[in-house]
C-alpha cells in the first residue's frame, strides 16, 4: 500500500528537536500513537513513565547522542540496548545530536520484532521510513559506521521537513 | 495537551530523580572516559567486566547500586558522585548572637556575652542545632 506520509514536529527541547511521521488521512502521527497506547496501559506504566522523562531530559540536557539508542538495520529502536526488564519499543530514526524522528512501537513479545505481532508492522515502517530518509539525503547507511557528517545530514533533513 | 506531556504530568517526583541521577551518572562516567581518553573496553578491562556492561551503565537508564558506583570510581580514579554538605550559616548580630545549623534557625544567645566582649570559645553541640556539621565560632 502506497501513501504519502509527512513530518511533523513533535515536541522541541533545547538540544533535541522531535519530529514524527504523520501517516496520509491519519488523524493521529505515529508518535502520538504510540503514546496514546502507553498512556493507557497500566502494566507498563512505570517503563513509559521512564521513557518519558528519559526522553525529555535527553532532548533539554544532553543531546540524542549514539549510545543512547539501539540500532535494529536501518530504524533504531528506544530504550537502548541492554536495558533489562523493557520490553517496550519505540521506533526511531536518529538524524544527528539534534534531531531524532520518532515513529511508532509497543510491547516486544519474541525474540525479534520481525516475530513479534505487537511491533512488526511498526518496525517496518520506520524501516522502511529510515531507507527512504536515507536516500533522499543521498547516502546509504552502514549500521556499523554511523559516523557521518552529522550537521550535514541535519540540514538536508530540515530542508525536507520545510 | 498530547498524550507524551499527559504521561510526562503523571511522572511521579521519585521516577523523575531517578531517571535525572541515573543519566548525570552515566554522562559523568563518560566524561571521565573522554577526559582520560580511555574508552568503554579500557574501563570494562581494567574493571574485569564484559564491555556490554559498560555500554549499560551509559545509556541513562541503568540503575546504578552504591557499590558499582564505588567500583567506577576505584578504577578511574575520581569521584562520579560528589556529597555536598548541608550549608551552614554562621550570623553575627549586634548583641553577639551565634547561629550554627542548616537554616536560618532562630537565634540562641550565648550567655554571659554582650555586644562589646569578645565571646568564650564555645563548642556548638546543642540539641537546638539540626546540622550534623557544627563548629565553634568566635567573636
Amino acid at each position: 500500500m502506497n501513501y504519502f506520509v509527512t513530518l511533523r514536529v513533535f515536541k522541541t527541547f533545547k538540544k533535541v528537536t522531535y519530529y514524527t511521521f504523520l501517516k496520509e488521512n491519519d488523524a493521529y502521527t505515529e508518535a502520538d500513537k504510540f503514546f496514546n497506547k502507553c498512556l493507557t496501559n497500566d502494566k507498563i506504566s512505570e517503563q513509559t513513565d521512564e521513557l518519558v522523562e528519559w526522553i525529555r531530559l535527553i532532548g533539554e540536557k544532553y543531546g540524542a547522542k549514539e549510545r543512547y539508542f539501539r540500532f535494529e538495520n536501518e530504524a533504531g529502536a528506544l530504550p537502548p540496548k541492554f536495558v533489562e526488564n523493557n520490553q517496550l519499543r519505540l521506533y526511531i530514526y536518529r538524524v544527528n545530536e539534534g534531531i531524532v524522528i520518532l515513529s511508532n512501537g509497543g510491547i516486544k513479545t519474541k525474540q525479534t520484532a520481525q516475530e513479534c505481532p505487537n511491533v512488526k508492522a511498526h518496525f517496518r515502517f520506520a524501516d522502511k521510513m529510515s531507507k527512504q530518509l536515507n536516500a533522499l539525503m543521498g547516502e546509504r547507511r552502514d549500521k556499523n559506521k554511523w559516523k557521518h557528517n552529522h550537521q550535514h545530514r541535519g540540514d538536508r533533513i530540515n530542508r525536507l521537513i520545510q | 495537551m498530547n498524550a507524551f506531556d499527559k504521561i510526562s504530568a503523571r511522572t511521579s517526583s521519585v521516577v523523575k530523580k531517578r531517571v535525572s541521577r541515573n543519566l548525570a551518572i552515566a554522562e559523568r562516567i563518560d566524561e571521565i572516559l573522554e577526559e582520560q581518553k580511555l574508552k568503554q573496553k579500557d574501563l570494562a578491562k581494567m574493571m574485569g567486566k564484559q564491555p556490554s556492561e559498560i555500554s549499560k551503565w551509559l545509556t541513562g537508564l541503568h540503575n546504578f547500586e552504591l557499590k558499582t558506583i564505588e567500583a567506577i570510581e576505584t578504577a578511574l580514579g575520581c569521584d562520579i558522585i560528589s556529597i555536598t554538605q548541608k550549608e551552614v550559616h554562621i550570623v553575627k548580630a549586634a548583641s553577639s548572637f551565634v547561629l550554627l545549623g542548616d537554616g536560618w534557625e532562630k537565634s540562641k544567645q550565648i550567655q554571659g556575652s554582650s555586644s562589646n566582649k569578645p565571646i568564650p570559645r564555645k563548642r556548638a553541640s546543642g540539641s537546638h542545632l539540626r546540622s550534623t556539621h557544627s563548629w565553634t565560632v568566635e567573636y
